[in-house]
């Protein structure tokens, strides 16, 4: 177990394509980081890197405070399941889970054996040990893969994208038992996922990688509650952040809906932009009349028409749909465009309780507490409301 | 009646009326000693026709017409080869060869192989398809590498004409090969047929190549080199069990077209020094009193090591053929 530090590496495809931007982390040990992104922001790759398959371009990545830029796969002995969970297809399961331990001298054969049954089990293949990956589903599959990394003892374990194939149901489960495994152990460990939910439960930092940098890392509550940028508060949570356009009008701001005053403090931050955008996580945007009178005080609130509903057993969202004018939308397009992510929506989405009987079409007055609204800078993408000291 | 049932109702009938004829024709027109074999050839068809009809309602997945195919198919193949067996075991006394041997002698194996024209070829098929086979597979890897590997343009050409090589027919160059090799001096030697063979294996073994290529899981060198393995680890522990009983099949596969193939054998040795194995046996008639039994039996001899490969490896045969994972 051990510490591993990224500082500031960069990574160049063919035709000096930038795929790594000065990457740098830190994997205390015994924690584990979630590393979340959409396709091909260069997760994979950075594993890669981790475990040391490819060579990084510049930069220094360290194990304990040693350099290892230029020490092989084998010597910095990291354990890997791999994206497309390769399984070696002459060996049987319990062979499969062997293969790593054994190719290291000093292994004691009766406890690996004893190791390999107990992950086994852990995984619901205790049954399956003597069978060949011929006679696997795809999901048996993808289990041995991960027994194989668990079985070992290594300086750190990268998981990419480790229960793409599991049912749902399944997942949760094999994801808890992997997560506890590693934790019981105080495992170093890194997992690459695109599900932002897989990644709060399994990091207890969260790194979220795009466009080949890293936007923040943060832990799990810390990235939900203080994004540092619109792409992250739009890819942090389900359903995603409202962000909606908003024109500074003399000391506040208008929304497609209402208006916002300002304080002095966001006046000074925005200084003379005229289009700054607000966040709003649809469970900050309730509903009025649900609400006890005295928790509504300080909030803003509005009436509007509600154009769609949307009820999902243990929550419900309304969506209300709102018009920009050109200029608007040609702006956000250019964002979108920068940012390399559909941040936008043209309707505003409120959670309201799952017990509420509302119909599409009917009218609602929704609460927002000012306090948790986010403003980003339209240009620079960045969260105004941020403090220096967070 | 449902279309299954009446066509296996069909398949039945069918299968009996031929059963019947067989069976009336063995009776009425093949000697004595070979009636029993077309009595139980005929048995069995008519046996076909009368389950077909009695399991003609059966839900289960059987086809009545497959299992007469299959029954007919067998008999075509196994006939010429029992018969190729009876010529060889039975001496020339027996004044009329039957399909059920008479009496037995190995008298024509043991002339076979202690004659020198048998054993010259024998050495020579051997080595030959031995160096031709080594040869093709290593230059057919590295071609069927880059094919199945690499994308570079032209791959679909080149595959396509490696492919193309495959179907011309070699009858057309063994004229011009027969004048290069006279004109390099290698005429009747095993250099001239070595060259010629290759020609002939080289687009079979890279097209089998690549299509073992195709199904290597590549990626497993990743996951390999991440587990810690050296590189003599990967080779021993993985490569070798992953590919090598494939790239085995393949180079048997190889290794037997160029033993069964005869233009070349013939066309380009004219002494006999460097005759191949299916070319010595057109000579036979020269050399032996008994020209017909002596080549079934050289048949049988030169037929054992094909028979035993393709029963050891018939697995993986079918697995390269049908594009499969092995």
């Amino acid at each position: 177990m051990s510490t591993v530090e990224l500082r500031k590496v960069t990574k160049t495809g063919p035709n000096d394509a930038l795929l790594l931007d000065e990457i740098s982390l830190t994997i205390a040990e015994g924690q584990s980081l979630a590393i979340v992104g959409p396709p091909d922001a260069g997760k994979s790759l950075l594993l890669r890197i981790l475990v040391g398959l490819d060579d990084l371009s510049d930069g220094e990545m360290l194990i304990d405070d040693s350099l290892v830029n230029a020490v092989g796969p084998r010597d910095r002995d990291f354990a890997m399941v791999f994206q497309d969970f390769e399984v070696y297809p002459h060996l049987d399961v319990f062979d499969n889970m062997a293969f790593s331990v054994k190719l290291r001298k000093g292994y004691k054969k009766s406890e690996l054996a004893d190791r390999i049954v107990e992950v086994a089990d852990l995984l619901g293949l205790g049954e399956r040990l003597d069978a060949k990956p011929v006679d696997l589903s795809e999901s048996e599959r993808q289990r041995v893969a991960l027994g194989r990394v668990l079985v070992r003892d290594a300086t750190a374990y990268l998981f990419d994208d480790p229960f793409s194939t599991l049912d749902d149901r399944a997942r949760s489960h094999v994801r808890s038992m992997t997560s506890q495994w590693q934790r019981t152990l105080g495992r170093t460990s890194v997992y690459v996922t695109n599900d932002i939910s897989e990644a709060l439960s399994l990091g207890d930092k969260v790194a979220v990688l795009h466009q080949g940098f890293v936007h923040q890392c943060a832990s799990p509550r810390d990235l939900y509650d203080h994004p540092v940028n619109m792409f992250v508060a739009s890819f942090v949570g389900s359903p995603p952040m409202n962000l909606i356009p908003a024109h500074v009008r003399g000391g506040s701001l208008e929304l497609p809906f209402t208006t916002l005053p300002l304080n002095d403090e966001m006046r000074d931050r925005i200084g003379d932009q005229d289009l700054v955008i607000v966040g709003i996580r649809p469970e900050d945007c309730t509903n009025a009349a649900s609400r006890d009178p005295e928790s509504l005080k300080g909030t803003i609130s509005f009436s509007t028409k509600v154009d769609e509903v949307e009820w999902r057993g243990s929550s419900q969202y309304a969506y209300l749909d709102f018009d920009l004018d050109e200029e608007t939308e040609g702006e956000l397009q250019e964002i979108e465009e920068h940012i390399e992510f559909d941040l936008f929506q043209s309707h505003l989405v409120a959670s309201i309780g799952p017990e509420n009987q509302l119909k599409a079409g009917g009218f609602i007055r929704l609460a927002i507490d000012p306090a948790k609204i986010h403003l980003f800078d339209a240009t620079s993408s960045e969260n105004l409301t941020l403090r220096d000291d967070n | 009646m449902t279309p299954s049932v009446r066509s296996r109702m069909w398949a039945s009938g069918t299968a009996f009326g031929l059963g019947f004829v067989l069976a009336n024709y063995g009776i009425l027109m093949v000697p004595r000693p070979d009636q029993i074999v077309w009595l139980i050839a005929a048995g069995v068809i008519m046996l076909t026709g009368v389950l077909g009809v009695l399991f003609a309602d059966s839900r289960g997945r059987l086809s009545v017409w497959a299992t007469l195919g299959l029954e007919l198919l067998i008999g075509f193949t196994l006939l010429p080869l029992g018969w190729l067996v009876s010529l060889a075991v039975q001496s020339s006394t027996s004044n009329r060869t039957y399909l059920v041997p008479q009496d037995s002698t190995v008298e024509y194996f043991s002339e076979v192989i202690r004659s020198d024209i048998f054993r010259q070829a024998a050495l020579d098929t051997f080595m030959v398809a031995l160096v031709t086979s080594l040869v093709s597979v290593f230059l057919g890897a590295l071609a069927a590498y880059a094919l199945a590997r690499m994308g570079f343009r032209g791959r679909r050409t080149v595959y396509a004409i490696i492919l193309a090589c495959m179907f011309l027919p070699l009858i057309t160059i063994v004229g011009p090969l027969a004048d290069l090799s006279l004109a390099l001096g290698l005429y009747d030697s095993r250099w001239a047929l070595l060259f010629a063979y290759l020609a002939l294996t080289l687009p079979f073994a890279t097209w089998l190549l690549t299509r073992l290529f195709q199904h290597v899981p590549w990626q497993l060198r990743d996951a390999a080199r991440a587990d810690g393995a050296t590189w003599g680890q990967r080779i021993n522990r993985m490569w070798l069990p992953v590919v090598g009983p494939g790239f085995l099949t393949v180079l048997f596969m190889v290794f037997f077209t160029a033993w069964n193939f005869l233009l070349f054998g013939l066309g380009l040795s004219g002494t006999g020094t460097s005759l191949t194995l299916p070319a010595a046996l057109t000579r036979f008639g020269a050399e032996f009193d008994d020209a017909s039994r002596a080549t079934a039996a050289a048949s049988i001899l030169w037929l054992l090591p094909v028979l035993l490969f393709i029963l050891v490896f018939q697995r993986r045969i079918v697995a390269i053929l049908a594009n499969e994972k092995a």
